[in-house]
């Protein structure tokens, strides 16, 4: 497949394309602003609202440390999110308009 | 044979930590130790390099592997970056000195890569350029974002190497006692020998080995991290079709 053959402008204006380029850059930067927003609760928590990240949890684990470790649990829990839905959904709707790229005019 | 490799290694780290266990600074009579272990990981991972050096001839081996890193292998020699010498040394040392403060930061690196799965890998991906210079230039003008990006990459560097030679040299002075200015400079040699002879090949069977010892404070030669390098697409391993080699100049399917 040369790229000669590609109707470039074509196959952006093609309505699939338009829509997996909307699906995707809301679905991304959904997440994006998520872990953003997650994240920034810690500083702040630690700067603002320390009577709550000083309630004793177990032992010597407070709530601040325990916010702290779930920030890994969100970050893994996100970029699962992102592999099952880009291998699923995007991948698959990416390969649909590859598989036809040569007939969109 | 990789995974002789990564048993050997698993094995030198149990090593390794037997001989960490009694140290601050390691007793005389088991300095030899040490700089065994230090010696074996210098020669496995110098091994490697020369398998991969052997193997590598284009510029996409040299930059990409060959885009023949799978997704697990990645997956490793990331865990690998996030165990460099500043992390484990530096956290270790913010918390210690700073409590909670510390902690807060080694989250904040997590968080980056957050953003680079969702905002820059696919993108990365999808143009096929191997550096993020590349794909600035590949819309932009191209000598501009390309000095640019050179700048940010040096002045990114700099600051970030400086703390894992630093980190680097004073180990090894704990460890075995050489002087530390030799310690730099011989972990400065070993980077660049990792990376310029082996390319990217090398640095990602070091940056596993490493991973897999659970961390480079064993690895005197584990901080060949070259900061945004990281970000290139290299890291993502290209799929069989390689979709990316048409991309539209245009709009990326990756958003």
């Amino acid at each position: 497949m040369s790229k000669t053959e590609m109707n470039w402008a074509a196959i952006d204006a093609d309505p699939r394309f338009q829509a997996l380029h909307k699906k995707k850059l809301t679905f991304l930067w959904s997440l994006m602003i998520i872990s953003v927003v997650y994240y920034f609760l810690l500083p702040i928590g630690a700067a603002y609202y320390q009577d709550l990240y000083k309630i004793k949890v177990w032992g010597p684990v407070n709530v601040g440390i325990i916010f702290a470790l779930s920030e890994f649990i969100v970050a893994w829990t996100i970029a699962g999110v992102y592999a099952v839905r880009a291998n699923k959904q995007f991948d698959a709707m990416a390969a649909e308009i590859i598989n036809d790229a040569h007939n969109i005019k | 044979m990789n995974l002789k490799l990564i048993g050997g290694a698993a094995a030198l780290a149990l090593g390794s930590s037997l001989a960490f266990a009694g140290a601050g600074a390691v007793a005389d009579e088991f300095k030899w130790m040490t700089f065994a272990v230090f010696g074996a990981i210098i020669a496995v991972t110098m091994y490697v390099t020369y398998w991969a050096a052997r193997q590598t001839h284009s510029t996409s081996e040299f930059y990409a592997a060959g885009r023949s890193v799978t997704g697990i292998q990645n997956g490793w020699a990331i865990a690998g970056d996030y165990l460099s010498a500043a992390s484990f040394l530096g956290i270790a040392g913010l918390i210690s000195l700073y409590g909670y403060d510390g902690f807060m930061y080694s989250v904040g690196w997590l968080v980056a890569y957050i953003t680079v799965l969702l905002v820059i890998a696919e993108p990365c991906r999808n143009i096929g350029k191997y550096t993020l210079g590349d794909i600035l230039a590949f819309r932009n003008n191209p000598k501009a974002s390309k000095t640019v990006a050179a700048l940010s990459t040096i002045t990114v560097s700099t600051f970030y190497l400086t703390a894992q030679m630093v980190g680097g040299g004073v180990l090894i002075k704990t460890l075995i006692g050489i002087d530390y200015h030799v310690s730099v400079i011989g972990v400065g040699i070993l980077m660049l020998a990792y990376v310029v002879f082996g390319g990217m090949k090398a640095t990602t069977w070091v940056q596993i080995i490493k991973a897999v010892l659970a961390g480079d404070r064993f690895h005197p030669a584990g901080d060949h991290h070259l900061g945004p390098v990281r970000l290139q697409p290299a890291r993502l391993p290209q799929r069989r079709d390689q979709r990316s080699q048409g991309a539209s100049p245009g709009r990326q399917a990756g958003g």
